[in-house]
C-alpha cells in the first residue's frame, strides 16, 4: 500500500511558514511592547494574546472567509497565514521577557559599550546570543504545536476508511516524530540558554 | 588625568554634586551604600547623564551639560569593571578578551590576549566559560578584559579588588584608575589618594594616611567608620602647654591645642576605639579618664569592643579584656595626642 505523504510535507509547510511568520511578527511586536510606551498599548497586548483564545481550526475558518472569500476555502497558505498569527501570542510573549531582561540588566550591554563596542557589534555580539536562546524555543514550541494541529484537523475532515487508513498507516507517527523533535529542540535550547 | 564636575538629581533630598581630579595612579572612594560612587563612575563611562557638570579626559571633553556635549560611551575610552561580574556568559575566557582587543589585527590580538591572560594567571583557564570560573578568577579576566580596550580611564566598580590583583593591574597600566572600595586598609596599601564620600557630596580627599589620620569634619569621620564623636565646649586654651580642656556630657578632658577658635566655643572631636584606654573604675582616677559605665561587650576578630554609656566605644585586645572583665565599674582613659578636633 503506498502512503500518501502529501499531508507530512504541508503540515511541515504551514507549521514552518506559520512559525517564521510568527516569529518575526513577535519580535517586531515584542521589541515595541518592551522597549516604547505609546497610546493603546495595553489594547495591542490585548490584541497579541487574542489568539491564544481561539481554537487554531476556528481562527483558520476567519482567514479562510477573509481571504478566499469562502469558509471553505482553505490553502495551505491560508493555513500557514492563520498559523503564524496562531503562534504569535508564544513568540511575542517569549521575546517581550528577553527584551525586558536585556534592557533592565544593562550591564552585560555597558561592559560591551566600554569597551569600544558600536551599538550594533552591542546587539549583534552580546544582546541577540543572550536573548535568541528563549525567542528561538518558543518558535520551535509553536512549530511543534502548528504541525501537530493541522494533522488532528485532517484526522477530524477524514471520513470511514480514510480515517481508518490514517490511523493505521505512518503518517501520523511522522508527524508526532516531527513535533516531538521540535519539542526536543525547543528543551535543548532552554537548557543551553540556563547554562549560559 | 581626568577632571570631572557632576551634578544629578536623584531623587528627592539626594543629589550627587562632586567635582575632583585624578591623575595617574589609584584614585579609592570610599563612602557607606547609597554615597553616589557608583554613580560617579556611571557618569565618567557615559552610563548616567548628568543633569549639570562638565567631564574633561586628558584635555578631551567627554560630557558638557551646557555645551549639550555627551560623548557615547564607546568613544569615551573608559574601562569599566562593573560591581556585578559582567563577563559575557556566551564567549570563553579567551573570546571576552578578544571582544575587548578586536580593534587590533588577528596576530596581534592572539598576542595581547595571550600575555594579557598570562599576566593575570588565566592561561590555562583561556578555553572555559564564566559560570565555570570562581568568582576571583572571572574578576582577574574582567580586569584583563578592561584592560585590552586601552582604555585612558580605568573604572574599577568592583569590591572584590585585594592588593595582589590591583598590583598586578597597575604593573600593566600606567593611567588613571578610580576604585570604589569599602576596605580602609586596601586604601592604605594601594591607593594613591583616598577621597571619602557621604550623601552625594566628597567630604574630604588626600593621601590616604593623611584623611585616615586626621579626618577633617564629622561627615569624614563617620564614612572613616569612628564611633567616637563628641561635640564639646572649650572650657581652657593654653597654647604654651599646647593643650585645650574640653568638656561634653558632664565631663571634662585634656585635649590637644586647638587654633582659631576661643574659650566658650564648640567644636566636635573624633577618637578612635583602639586609641581609649579602659581602667578599673576601682583604681585610682587617671589623670584624663571618665568614669563609664558599661552597656555592651562585643567579642571581635582580633579585639574586644566595649560600649559605654553615652556612646563611648573602646576597643581593647582579647587578653587586655580577660584581665579587666571582671571589673565592677569602669573609667575611660583619653590620651590627649589621639583626640582629633574636627
Amino acid at each position: 500500500m503506498t502512503v500518501d505523504w502529501s499531508p507530512l510535507w504541508i503540515s511541515l509547510r504551514v507549521g514552518g511558514l506559520g512559525a517564521a511568520g510568527a516569529l518575526a511578527l513577535g519580535l517586531w511586536l515584542a521589541w515595541l511592547l518592551a522597549t516604547r510606551a505609546f497610546r493603546g498599548k495595553s489594547a495591542l497586548e490585548a490584541a497579541a494574546e487574542f489568539p491564544l483564545v481561539l481554537p487554531p481550526l476556528i481562527l483558520g475558518t476567519y482567514f479562510a472567509f477573509a481571504l478566499a472569500g469562502r469558509p471553505d476555502g482553505f490553502t495551505w497558505p491560508i493555513a500557514a497565514v492563520a498559523a503564524a498569527v496562531s503562534a504569535l501570542p508564544a513568540t511575542a510573549t517569549a521575546a517581550r521577557v528577553a527584551f525586558e531582561r536585556a534592557d533592565r540588566d544593562r550591564d552585560y550591554e555597558n561592559a560591551a559599550r566600554s569597551l569600544g563596542a558600536s551599538g550594533w557589534r552591542v546587539f549583534r555580539r552580546v544582546t541577540a546570543p543572550l536573548a535568541y536562546g528563549p525567542i528561538l524555543a518558543a518558535a520551535s514550541l509553536a512549530f511543534a504545536r502548528l504541525a501537530a494541529e493541522y494533522a488532528v484537523t485532517i484526522l477530524v475532515a477524514a471520513q470511514g476508511a480514510a480515517r481508518r487508513g490514517l490511523l493505521a498507516g505512518p503518517l501520523l507517527p511522522a508527524i508526532a516524530m516531527v513535533a516531538l523533535a521540535a519539542l526536543y529542540i525547543a528543551h535543548r535550547l532552554e537548557r543551553r540558554q540556563a547554562r549560559v | 588625568m581626568i577632571s570631572a564636575r557632576i551634578g544629578k538629581k536623584i531623587a528627592p533630598g539626594f543629589s550627587l554634586d562632586v567635582e575632583f581630579s585624578a591623575s595617574p595612579g589609584v584614585t579609592a572612594l570610599l563612602g557607606p551604600s547609597g554615597a553616589g560612587k557608583t554613580l560617579i563612575l556611571e557618569a565618567l563611562a557615559g552610563f548616567a547623564t548628568p543633569d549639570s557638570g562638565r567631564i574633561l579626559l586628558d584635555d578631551v571633553l567627554l560630557f558638557d551639560a551646557a555645551a549639550r556635549v555627551d560623548v557615547p560611551p564607546h568613544r569615551r575610552g573608559c574601562g569599566y569593571v562593573a560591581q556585578r561580574d559582567a563577563l559575557f556568559p556566551h564567549m570563553t575566557l579567551r573570546q571576552n578578551l578578544g571582544f575587548a582587543a578586536h580593534r587590533s589585527p588577528r596576530v596581534e590580538r592572539s598576542r595581547r590576549v595571550a600575555e594579557m591572560l598570562e599576566r593575570f594567571q588565566l592561561a590555562g583557564l583561556a578555553a572555559s566559560r564564566p559560570r565555570e570560573l570562581a568568582p576571583p578568577e572571572r574578576l582577574r579576566g574582567a580586569a584583563a578584559r578592561a584592560l585590552l580596550a586601552s582604555p585612558k580611564l580605568l573604572l574599577l566598580d568592583e569590591r572584590g579588588f585585594d592588593e595582589a590583583l590591583l598590583r598586578t593591574v597597575r604593573e600593566a597600566y600606567s593611567g588613571p584608575v578610580l576604585l570604589v572600595t569599602n576596605d580602609l586598609d586596601l586604601c592604605c596599601a594601594a591607593a594613591d589618594r583616598l577621597t571619602l564620600l557621604d550623601a552625594g557630596h566628597i567630604v574630604q580627599s588626600g593621601a590616604p594616611r593623611g584623611v585616615l589620620d586626621r579626618p577633617e569634619s564629622v561627615d569624614a569621620a563617620r564614612v572613616l567608620g569612628i564611633p567616637n564623636i563628641f561635640e564639646c565646649a572649650i572650657a581652657a586654651l593654653d597654647p604654651g602647654r599646647n593643650s585645650s580642656r574640653l568638656e561634653f556630657s558632664g565631663f571634662a578632658i585634656n585635649g590637644p591645642y586647638i587654633p582659631g577658635h576661643f574659650r566658650g566655643d564648640r567644636v566636635s572631636i573624633a577618637v578612635r576605639p583602639e586609641d581609649l584606654r579602659v581602667h578599673a573604675g576601682e583604681t585610682e582616677r587617671q589623670p584624663n579618664a571618665v568614669p563609664a559605665a558599661l552597656v555592651r561587650v562585643s567579642r571581635r576578630a582580633r579585639t574586644v569592643r566595649l560600649e559605654f554609656a553615652g556612646g563611648v566605644f573602646a576597643d581593647v585586645s582579647h587578653e587586655e579584656f580577660e584581665g579587666q572583665k571582671d571589673n565592677k565599674s569602669w573609667q575611660v582613659e583619653f590620651l590627649a595626642e589621639t583626640v582629633r578636633v574636627l
